[in-house]
This record gives C-alpha cells, structure tokens and sequence, in this order.
C-alpha cells in the first residue's frame, strides 16, 4: 500500500510535469539566482506564497460535500454539509442525510459537541476523545488549519527541496514531529499538495485542487486528507465558500437542543491512532 | 314559513359544506383517504441558518400505503433512499455502497405523511389549521427529527407542499410536481436493489 502510494504519487508528479507549454510562471525565482544555487533565494517567493496564504484567511464558510472512510469503519460515508471555520481552532459541521440534519458539531477551545438526532444524544468532551470515539485520526483543530490554508503548522521557515519548469517543492519541521514538503505550482503559486512524513514513514497527505480566485488569492474547492496509521481519508468537495465573512452569531456555542441525553466521553477508549500518538 | 326554513336550511347546508371545503385539515384528511400510492417528482429547498443563499435538489419519489417509500435523488449528486417500514436503505452510486438503518420515518418525511391516515399523524403530533395550509407539530416524545411540518396544497386539492423546520432552524422545503396518485406503483420500485459489488452496511 505505502509504495503503491508512492508510485502514485511520482505518477501525478511526471504527468503535471509534462505541461511543455504552460504558460510563463507567476511566482518566478529571482533571474540572478537561476545561474548559480542559492537555495534560500530560490525558496524566497515561494515561502512567501505559502505563507501569504497562511495567513490569508481567518474564517471560512461553505456548502460542501464531504466523503469520509476509516479503516476501523465498516463503511464510508458521504454527504451534503454546512462547514464554518475560525481562526483558531473553531469549527462547526453540520452534515445531511437527505433532508435531515444527521450530525451537527460543534468545536472550539479544545472542546467539541457533537449532535446526534438519531439517537437524540450530544456528546461531548475534549478534542481528542471525538477521534478516540470515532477512530478517525483528524483533530477539530486540525481540520480549520487545513480549512484556512495554514496545514502542518506555519510554513514560514520553508526551505526549497526542488525545482522544475513547473513545481518547486519546499519543506519545514512540523512542531509535533516529523516535517512536511508542499508541492508548489509556479505558474500561479497554488499549493498543490502537503506531505506530512516523520521517521521515513508518511502519516498523511493532503492534496488540493480546482482552485478559486479569491481576494485573498486561489483557493481550493477540492481538498483531500489522507491518513496512513490508521488508514482513513476525508474529501471536501465545496459547492460554494466564503472566506473572512462574519460569520452568524452562536455558530459555535456548545450544542444543547431540548429533550436530548448529554454523553461525556471524556473516558472514551483509545483509538491508538498514530495521529494522537504524534502529539 | 315553511319556505323561510327551507332556505335557512338550505343556506347552513351551503356553508357547512364551504367551511369544510376550505378548512386545511380537513382537505388534507379527504386527500389522505383516497390516496393509495403516489408518484411525483420534487424540489427540494434547504435553507440553513448557518449558510446564506439556498440548497436545491431534485429528484423523483414514490410512496405506497402502508409504510413504503423510495426517494430518488439525481441533482446535485445521486442517491436513493428507501423506506420500508421502520428500515431504511441509503445507496450512494459514488461510493458503491448502501448503508441500512432503522431511522424510521426521518427518511422520507413526506411518506411521514403521505404514507399515513391523519388518525395515524395525530397520534405522534398536533395538527391544526394555518391559514390555508396546515401546522403539524410533532410531540416531544414521537422522536421525530423536525419541530414542525407545514403543508400547503396545490392542483386536485392535493397536499404537494411540505416545510419542515427542526430545532436547529433547518428548514427543508418540498415541492411535488407532476403528482400522479392511485396509478398501482409497481412493488419492485420499494425494493431495495443495488448493483453488483455493491457493499451494504448494516446501520446502527
């Protein structure tokens, strides 16, 4: 699986780089640089891409569909959702079944809620125990990082690996281990892909595409996560998105509709995803 | 005087039978009634506090007394749901897989009702008139996903529109079109099939 994955990966990597006429790159290194190697002047405008997206969105809010698979899962699950993001770390995620709401949570402050209308319960607990519960590998936190361009921590001491006609790919330490390579389009500075690998192994992956032009720069309406240990995925593909919009009031108050049994799972057992374990 | 009763009697006959003509609850008990089976297409309309603009949906339905249903969504991504009795089977093309669970009536809301006598939506909610449509209000303890339901009728006096809102402030909306009844809808339609290498999950 993992080399399959690799050569997957190298596949992508020589078919995009086969655009012979793609047009002149937007995001260029500086022309005195090209002559002799100057790794750090090189890395210049792409660390600076990177990181202008970084901090280019504070909330985000959209109408997605989103596909979810882990391996613990008897099953995948796919389905219309709203998303709302905020810097930091606040998220809430409203899904459909049809034309009911089939799961609404809310996460902020290392906190999240979770409704269930099924079975008429809120859970609720710290962060990791909804990962615990559900044995998929993805923080709340985790995930408005991703939403908000900034994943795999800041970018700002990126530093440039490689470099062709049309990808430059650059690294930086991830402060929970490990680091991460962004694969970089010249032609208009998208961030195409992240690999997060610590120890030789790769623990995930998160690959964008049809990109946006937004005020704040291109931005994807495609995202895909892939996790390694345990296997598990997670697609976003948005139908619209808004970004530094405010958002309504209350979107991520702790969730307490009336009538519904509250579940603690603060002792919720442990999953032993390699996502946790990595913190 | 005898001619005066008459025309009294007359008069009451005429407006009784106005009042129960126009009276919403009463029209979607007459519906009920004579509806057996019911094929139409739909739009489907959610609004979300949380969202601004609208998601539409589109797709086809049929409903057959007592307890089947099948909703076909094609628009924006296909999906079929079906309802028999209190299982329901929710088959995604995209993923190859159909998920089986017993969430009832929370499936196809409108089988919730067209599938039902008003006896039988009476004994989970309150129902009542609201203008020209009608306000159903479920009760706490019926379990179902939505605070209230509003219905609203269009040609052949049919009840071929349905909102239903629930705690959160979600409001789905629901409009039929091209409503066929009591054409004998096939019990093939109400079983669930899905392609081969399908893989069906077992619901909670």
């Amino acid at each position: 699986m993992f080399p399959r994955r690799l050569v997957a990966c190298f596949l992508l990597a020589a078919a995009g780089a086969g655009c012979a006429q793609a047009p002149r790159p937007v995001v260029a290194p500086p022309a005195a640089a090209s002559a002799a190697l100057d790794s750090a002047g090189l890395a210049g405008p792409f660390v600076r891409a990177l990181v202008a997206r970084a901090r280019a969105a504070h909330t985000l809010r959209g109408r997605a569909e989103i596909a979810l698979s882990a391996a613990d899962w008897e099953g995948s699950t796919q389905a219309e959702a709203a998303i709302l993001a905020e810097a930091p770390g606040r998220l809430r995620l409203r899904a459909y079944a049809g034309p009911v709401t089939a799961f609404d949570l809310v996460a902020r402050d290392g906190r999240f809620w979770a409704y269930v209308p099924d079975r008429h319960e809120v859970w609720s607990g710290p962060a990791d125990a909804l990962e615990r519960r559900l044995g998929f590998p993805v923080r709340a936190d985790d995930l408005v990082d991703v939403l908000l361009g900034r994943p795999f921590g800041p970018p700002d001491a990126a530093r440039l690996v490689s470099l062709d006609a049309d990808r430059a790919v650059l690294a930086w330490d991830v402060p929970r281990g490990g680091s991460v390579r962004a694969t970089v389009r010249r032609l208009d500075g998208a961030a195409l892909s992240y690999e997060w690998t610590r120890d030789g192994r790769t623990l995930a992956v998160l690959r964008a595409d049809d990109f946006v032009r937004e005020p704040s720069g291109l931005w994807p309406r495609r995202l895909s996560l892939r996790w390694t240990e345990p296997e598990a995925s997670l697609r976003l593909t948005f139908r619209e998105q808004q970004l530094n919009r405010d958002l309504p009031g209350g979107s991520f108050e702790p969730l307490a509709p009336p009538g519904v049994a509250q579940i603690d799972l603060s002792a919720a057992p442990d999953s032993g995803s390699a996502w946790e374990r990595a913190r | 005087m005898r001619a005066r009763l008459a025309w009294l009697a007359a008069l009451a006959l005429v407006t009784g039978r106005a009042e129960a003509a126009s009276d919403p609850v009463a029209r979607l008990d007459r519906a009920l009634r004579r509806t057996h089976d019911v094929q139409a297409r739909f739009v489907q309309t959610r609004k979300s506090p949380l969202l601004a603009g609208e998601e539409r949906a589109t797709g086809s339905l049929w409903v057959r007394k007592p307890g089947d249903a099948r909703v076909d969504y094609r628009d924006p991504s296909p999906m079929v749901i079906w309802k028999r009795g209190d299982s329901t089977w929710v088959y995604v093309p995209a993923l190859a897989q159909a998920v089986v669970s017993e969430s009832g009536a929370a499936g196809v809301p409108v089988s919730w009702v067209l599938g039902a006598s008003l006896a039988e939506v009476r004994r989970e909610a309150d129902v009542r008139a609201s203008g020209a449509e009608v306000e159903i209000r479920p009760r706490p303890d019926a379990g179902l996903p939505w605070s209230s339901v509003r219905i609203g009728f269009g040609p052949g006096d049919f009840p071929n529109r349905y909102v239903f809102v629930d705690p959160a402030g979600e409001e789905v909306r629901i409009d039929l079109r091209e409503v066929r009844t009591n054409r004998g809808v096939p019990a093939e339609r109400f079983r669930p099939r899905f392609p081969p290498g399908t893989r069906v999950v077992g619901g909670s």
